[in-house]
């Protein structure tokens, strides 16, 4: 084995362990180390689960060795946003408010991965309740970018991007009710799959927004995400958004190219946006003309006003957050962040009846993007419409989040995978997203695994490595 | 009434629905937060007028569900 261990992606890891070429153990302390060597810098894990993550290996290279094999998670390490239940794990929600919680049960996420033999390293940093942040005034530091520490990850899987871009683990959980998945994955230049609402359970999670909430994982390649998401994606009848929809093997597609696909590009959506910085709208026509040579039809689709989706996903999300916090924040708002606080407190701010108004654009809304999605495969928008902001930059505490567009499919439901395709002149990762028909995950990866090979980006992501040695 | 007194007029309206609906919610809000809270709720407030289109009563909230299939069956 000539590669150092991060170096291997999933599936080559799986060949390496299978082959007796590597092992889990291994695995799993060149792990620990690299954690151990850039956590103080990087904040992206909350608690490092050692003695765990050794015996999950253990027990995977023993099962190995006598012939039990669980799949392509076997032995592979990954890790949890701290807002995923773990059975005798402290699950903090990076709060002071759950401090010393510690659950009975594992979310169904981690009872998925774990049923596959994957090695949990531990809890990564998330912005409190998948809400605030970043923020300075909690128990935790946030979590930093690694292609730049001064610069902000985005949440609020904020330790999971950072976690994966710094190649600490190759996927991580993470959830995403307005871009939090997606949002991180494009300021670290991770893959980050928001799947079909209803793909994966949210059993086990801490909640946000009922209706709005998504889990999926963020993963170093696109191969990486179709894999992960092929383990944690199924029915739960536990979940009562779970959706009974049989999963594809995500992976069999993947290399299928594009040739004579149709993508549709909603340019209204981001072109007028003022945060819209000329670095990325230039990334996203690279993309466009990359994908045209390759045999894409590439043509503009019509939807109604981005500023539409955004306001109805956020008074849905305000409104159903509040609900969830309503009795902490009556007894103890002053242990929220300052800026979590102010987020949570805006959804008692408004009538039932600006709820309802929200819900019946939300259908009319998701029919538009049924239409748009009927005349071609996909849609391929902007994900960040900026490079990652400074910790330091102007923040506006009542804004959701920074500017990404990526709300509107958490509103409608359609899923959605954000994908690097360069770095800005400043050296931060710029991105694209790819929106797809419901439950046709295979063709939002397929698609992203396309704009993976022609942009590059395998081999740009290596160049950050060396710096997240320690 | 000039254009500055009936923006004033509207703030302290706006100041009076927000300490009622703070008030309804059962919150307490420390007085050094109160500033930033109002702008937000006037932000909202600002956003969720955009939701008032004119919509058909035929068009119903997404939350809408289904007992039974569209054919009654479960």
């Amino acid at each position: 084995m000539n590669r150092a261990p991060h170096l291997l992606s999933i599936a080559e890891a799986g060949r390496a362990l299978r082959a007796g070429r590597l092992s889990s153990v291994a695995l799993t302390r060149h792990a620990l180390e690299r954690i151990g060597a850039s956590n103080d810098r990087l904040h992206a894990f909350i608690l490092v689960t050692r003695e765990r993550a050794l015996a999950d290996a253990s027990r995977a290279d023993a099962e190995l060795a006598a012939g039990a094999d669980r799949g392509p998670l076997h032995g592979i390490p990954y890790a949890l946003k701290d807002i995923y239940d773990t059975a005798g794990i402290a699950t903090t929600c990076h709060s002071r408010l759950r401090l010393g919680n510690v659950p009975d049960a594992d979310s169904a996420v981690a009872e998925r991965l774990q049923k596959a033999g994957g090695v949990l390293l531990g809890k990564l940093a998330t912005h409190e309740f998948a809400i605030g942040g970043p923020s300075f005034d909690l128990p935790f530091p946030p979590a930093r970018n690694p292609w730049n520490p001064d610069h902000i990850t985005g949440g609020s899987s904020s330790g999971s991007a950072a976690a994966v871009a710094a190649g600490l683990v190759r996927m991580a959980s993470g959830s995403d009710t307005g871009g939090s998945i997606r949002g991180p994955a494009a300021y670290c230049g991770t893959v980050g799959i928001k799947p079909t609402y209803g793909r994966v359970s949210r059993r086990g999670v801490f909640p946000l927004s009922y209706t709005l909430d998504h889990c999926g994982p963020l993963a170093r390649s696109v191969e990486d995400a179709a894999i992960a998401l092929g383990v944690m994606a199924g029915h739960d009848q536990l979940d009562p958004g779970s959706a009974d929809v049989p999963v594809p093997d995500y992976r069999a597609g993947l290399e299928a190219g594009v040739e004579g696909l149709r993508i549709g590009i909603p340019r209204a959506f981001f072109a007028a946006a003022p945060a819209l910085t000329n670095e990325v709208g230039a990334a996203i026509d690279r993309t466009l003309a990359l994908l045209g040579k390759a045999g894409v039809r590439v043509f503009d689709v019509a939807l109604p006003d981005y500023a539409l989706f955004a306001v109805a996903n956020r008074v849905i999300l305000l409104a159903e957050a509040f609900a969830v916090h309503a009795d902490n924040l009556r007894r103890r708002l002053q242990d929220y962040a300052r800026n979590t606080a102010t987020r949570l407190v805006s959804g008692a701010l408004m009538t039932a009846a600006d709820l309802v108004q929200a819900g019946r654009q939300r259908r009319r809304l998701a029919e538009a993007v049924n239409e748009a999605l009927g005349s071609c495969e996909v849609l391929l928008t902007a994900c960040a419409l900026a490079p990652a902001p400074r910790f330091d930059a102007p923040v506006d505490p009542r804004a959701l989040h920074s500017p990404i567009q990526t709300g509107a499919f958490n509103l409608t439901g359609h899923p959605a995978i954000s994908v690097p395709v360069g770095l800005s002149a400043a050296g931060l990762p710029l991105s694209v997203q790819i929106v797809g028909r419901a439950f046709d995950e295979a063709m939002v990866l397929r698609v992203a695994r396309a704009i993976e090979r022609l942009s590059g980006w395998e081999d740009i992501a290596l160049s950050l490595l060396p710096a997240c040695e320690g | 009434m000039t254009k500055e007194a009936g923006e004033r007029e509207a703030a302290a309206l706006l100041g009076v629905e927000f300490d009622v609906l703070i008030a309804r919610a059962g919150l307490t809000i420390p007085e050094d937060r109160r500033a930033e809270l109002l702008a937000a709720f006037a932000d909202l407030r600002a956003e969720i007028a955009r939701l008032g289109e004119a919509l058909g009563p035929e068009i119903e909230p997404a939350a809408v569900y289904r007992a039974a299939g569209r054919d009654g069956s479960q």
